[in-house]
């Protein structure tokens, strides 16, 4: 029977189909996309494309890098909130993958000698002018790249240099705009101003009892308490279950993990390179490696045969000091002698790509083993760990159903080993710290289950090693503080208002007077000695102005003769009268001839910015993304 | 169940199964291999023409920076064109096309700035990225030429949530253009609620206030806690 299936089977149009079906998918795919998998450490996905922890942690470290390179020796790692700059770099790699599919779907490309002529053009990776192949290598690996990784990333700023060019650059401004534009920014406003405390006003505003009772009982929400509440709470943390660990399995572990902690031989090495120049000949070059060869013997130091002698500028300064390598970091051929060199000795010529090198071992670590000893203390805490936090899985497990079904907190006191504690009152915006300071306790302690119902709360989960289940205490809910207690605030409140009222009528009337010819705004500022400004010729996009009063000035319609006076309430302090004395109108004629161009690059510019910013935000509203 | 046949009756089973689809599995399999040669040589075509797109869209962008006076439009024009031409579904083409459109801008020849714009409107998809820029730019340039009902109309045209700060400050400036303060106005403080924060359409802050707008923060100089009838409320009066 099965034979019949098998052979018919084969035999049908389903075979064909099947076999056509294969051939297909190795046509279509390769074989790599068959027998390749992927590696899963992805936090984040874009459109399907992964961003993965490995990448999102470089980007930290590189932030820090460039933060303690900016700050110097004020760099203190622990006063940085790490959250933070996960959370940028996290929001900075989504952009950035945003764009990199947008350039993939615009089938955007950069070829492989483009790219590599742009590498070599680095300034970074010049030696002499020149592009350097050892210098290049020896930057990336310095910087944590690959090559690979390395091209891979010029290659991505290559694509979004073309984008950003093929956006922002191609865009303009029409005379229109510009007309608009010269309307707008060449406008010239001439202003006076006073700057008058509000201390000024506060003699005339007296506030009457009425006054407070209407203030108190309209404002009834803001004049309440908090509510508060107090928990009973259980904690369960990982480190609650650390039991000791027996010998054998320790040394089991110190087993599978001690190549781990091998470090390979270090070797550090000075050079002094020879390189043939183009204008020598063979014999020219021969000699001169002769010359260094015999000096090395001779018994000079390499280091000082190094600045005499050396092709390799870079490192020449130095005494030749290529820093250590361990094995791969320097041509095989280099690693191999240096090998076999003892400290302090020199070697004879040794032949890279480059040209003739003569070395010198300055300094050796020695391949170490992680020995039982060392690792003891780390390796208990490890398995401790481990055997904790297994525990502490099944555990939680179990409690999320006891914490469910019961009436109180014993049952799971118990099967937890833990006690009940409770907690001071707290209120919705919590305490400074500890457990009280996180949002999902507080959540969940003014949850309507654990307020209202009395039940407990479920077992939540503040790190995968942290556990709480509370409930409810005791519960204080918001009242009414009694009038007396905030009669002050409300006093101090209506106060303030009346003063602004009675500053911008006293500042009005000024204002009448100024305009009636009976004062200036010199004679006001003298008389009572405030401080009085005059600003001329100021435009919306240059003037000396408060910024505070230079938006009402410039913002003020022109619908009577001038000069017209007005006034504005600064910050908490002031109130400034300022009289409105000529207004020049703009236009395009008054951008000047040299100046033109360069403003109609600056605003194609603005231009270009605007529509890749709505470009970006149209792309991130139409992605998704997940994060996990 | 239980499989009785011999050896050579399963031999025999399968020489007559191969005799009967040998040909379709020699087939299928030089088809595969093939088909697998062919479609890798069409991807590496495909890979090359790109590349050689993006190699001349670049050569041109250069060409622009350094050599080019910006009243000599025939040379940018020709290069241009041939990139156009030779690449004519490469987006790096409607690069192109859209930094000609600039460049005829520049030079006030309107119509052939829009005839570029309508390019890549055309090689485009309605919902694809660059024609959301291409037709933008198409309704600004058609303004210029004082074809401002047309500009309207492809702004409003558009459904989709994006650009729509923008559109905004494009349809206020021809409102202005217009001599229609208010209608101006009402579309620059759109663009406003729409841009959020981080992102402000160009010098739209400064139009607004032009056209005697204050920002909404200014507005609130006298606030009490929440309650707005027992707020005093007060506005600059002006004096005149």
């Amino acid at each position: 029977m099965l034979q019949d299936i098998r052979s018919n089977f084969l035999k049908g149009p389903l075979a064909k189909g099947i076999a056509v079906v294969i051939a297909l998918s190795f046509a279509l795919f390769g074989i790599q996309s068959i027998l390749v998998g992927g590696s899963d450490d992805t936090i984040a996905t874009v459109d399907d494309e992964k961003i993965s922890e490995n990448t999102l942690r470089e980007t930290v470290n590189n932030r820090m890098r460039r933060l303690a390179a900016m700050l110097g020796q004020e760099f203190d790692p622990t006063e940085l909130d790490q959250e933070r700059i996960k959370a940028e770099a996290l929001s900075f790699l989504i952009s950035d993958q945003i764009l990199s599919n947008l350039i993939s779907e615009l089938e955007m490309t950069v070829a492989e000698s483009e790219l590599g002529k742009e590498i070599s053009l680095m300034e970074p990776f010049k030696e002499g002018g020149r592009f350097s192949p050892d210098l290049y290598r020896a930057v990336i690996t310095n910087a944590g790249y690959t090559p690979a990784s390395f091209k891979a990333e010029a290659k991505a700023d290559i694509l979004k240099r073309h984008l950003y060019t093929g956006i922002i650059g191609s865009d303009f401004i029409t005379p229109l705009e510009l007309e608009l534009e010269g309307r707008v920014s060449t406008e010239k406003r001439d202003v006076r101003y006073v700057k008058i405390p509000l201390s000024h006003f506060d003699k005339n505003a007296v506030v009457n009892k009425s006054e407070i009772e209407d203030f108190y009982l309209k404002n009834q929400s803001f004049f309440s308490t908090e509510e508060e509440v107090s928990v009973e709470y259980i904690e369960i943390k990982s480190e609650h279950f650390i039991k000791p660990v027996e010998q054998q399995s320790l040394i089991n572990e110190y087993e599978l993990v001690k190549q781990d902690y091998e470090q390979p031989q270090e070797n550090r090495i000075s050079h002094v390179l020879l390189i043939k120049k183009t204008d020598e000949s063979e014999q020219e070059y021969e000699q001169r490696i002769n010359l260094v060869e015999n000096k090395l013997s001779g018994g000079l130091e390499l280091g000082e045969a190094a600045r005499q002698f050396s092709d390799d500028t870079g490192s020449a300064q130095s005494g030749g000091d290529l820093g250590f390598s361990s094995g791969d970091a320097f041509p095989e051929e280099m690693e191999i002698a240096a090998s076999k060199l003892a400290v302090g000795e020199v070697s004879g010529r040794v032949k890279t790509e480059a040209g003739i090198h003569f070395l010198l071992l300055t300094d050796r670590k020695e391949q170490s083993q992680a020995n039982f000893e060392d690792l003891q203390e780390q390796l208990t805490r490890k398995i401790q760990e481990r055997a904790a936090d297994a525990l502490l899985l099944s555990l939680v497990e179990e409690l999320r159903d006891v914490a469910f079904n019961s009436v109180d907190l014993n049952k799971v006191a118990e099967i937890s080993n833990r006690q009940i504690d409770i907690s001071d009152l707290f209120s919705r915006s919590g305490v400074d710290e500890g457990i009280f300071a996180e949002t999902k306790i507080i959540n969940a302690a003014f949850s309507e289950e654990v307020i209202q119902d009395g039940y407990n709360s479920e077992v939540i989960e503040l790190s995968p090693r942290h556990f709480i289940v509370l409930r409810k205490s005791r519960y204080l809910p918001s009242k009414l503080k009694p009038i007396e207690e905030v009669k002050p605030e409300i006093i101090q409140q209506i106060k303030e208002n009346k003063i602004k009222n009675i500053a911008l009528e006293e500042t009005s009337r000024l204002g009448d007077a100024i305009i009636n010819g009976e004062t200036t705004i010199e004679e006001i500022a003298l008389k009572e000695g405030y401080e009085w400004q005059v600003e001329i010729g100021g435009t919306r996009t240059k003037n000396e102005l408060p910024r505070e009063l230079s938006e009402k000035v410039f913002s003020l319609p022109i619908t009577s003769a001038l000069p017209v006076t007005n006034q504005s309430l600064g910050d908490s302090e002031f109130i400034f009268l300022y009289e409105l004395v000529r207004v020049q109108p703009g236009g395009i004629d008054k951008f000047s001839a040299q100046e033109l161009p360069q403003i109609k690059k600056q605003l194609s510019r603005i231009w270009g910015d605007a529509v890749f910013n709505e470009l970006q935000k149209a792309r991130r509203d139409a992605s998704e993304i997940e994060v996990f | 169940m239980v499989d009785h046949k011999t050896e050579e009756e399963q031999i025999e089973a399968v020489k007559r199964w191969w005799s009967e689809n040998g040909r379709a599995v020699v087939i299928a399999v030089v088809i595969g291999v093939s088909g697998s040669f062919g479609w890798q040589s069409w991807k590496d075509y495909k890979q090359e023409r790109r590349e050689q797109a993006a190699l001349e869209y670049w050569q041109f962008v250069e060409f622009l920076e350094k050599d080019f006076i910006s009243i000599d439009v025939s040379r940018p024009d020709i290069i241009g064109d041939k990139i156009k031409s030779n690449f004519p579904k490469s987006n790096y083409s409607k690069f192109t096309a859209m930094h000609l459109a600039k460049i005829y801008v520049d030079a006030e020849e309107f119509d052939k700035a829009e005839d570029e714009l309508r390019w890549v409107l055309r090689k485009s998809g309605s919902a694809d990225a660059i024609s959301q820029v291409a037709s933008i730019r198409l309704a600004r340039v058609l303004a210029a030429m004082g074809e401002s009902t047309k500009a309207i109309e492809i702004l409003s045209s558009k459904q989709d949530a994006s650009f729509k700060a923008l559109r905004a400050t494009v349809l206020g400036d021809i409102m202005w253009n217009l001599g229609e303060k208010e209608a101006a106005l009402k579309e620059y403080q759109d663009a406003r609620d729409l841009s959020d924060g981080a992102f402000v359409p160009p010098r739209l802050m400064e139009k607004l206030s032009f056209l005697g707008a204050s920002s909404p923060e200014a507005d609130s100089d006298l606030n009490i806690h929440g309650d707005a009838e027992n707020a005093i409320t007060v506005s600059d009066q002006s004096e005149e």
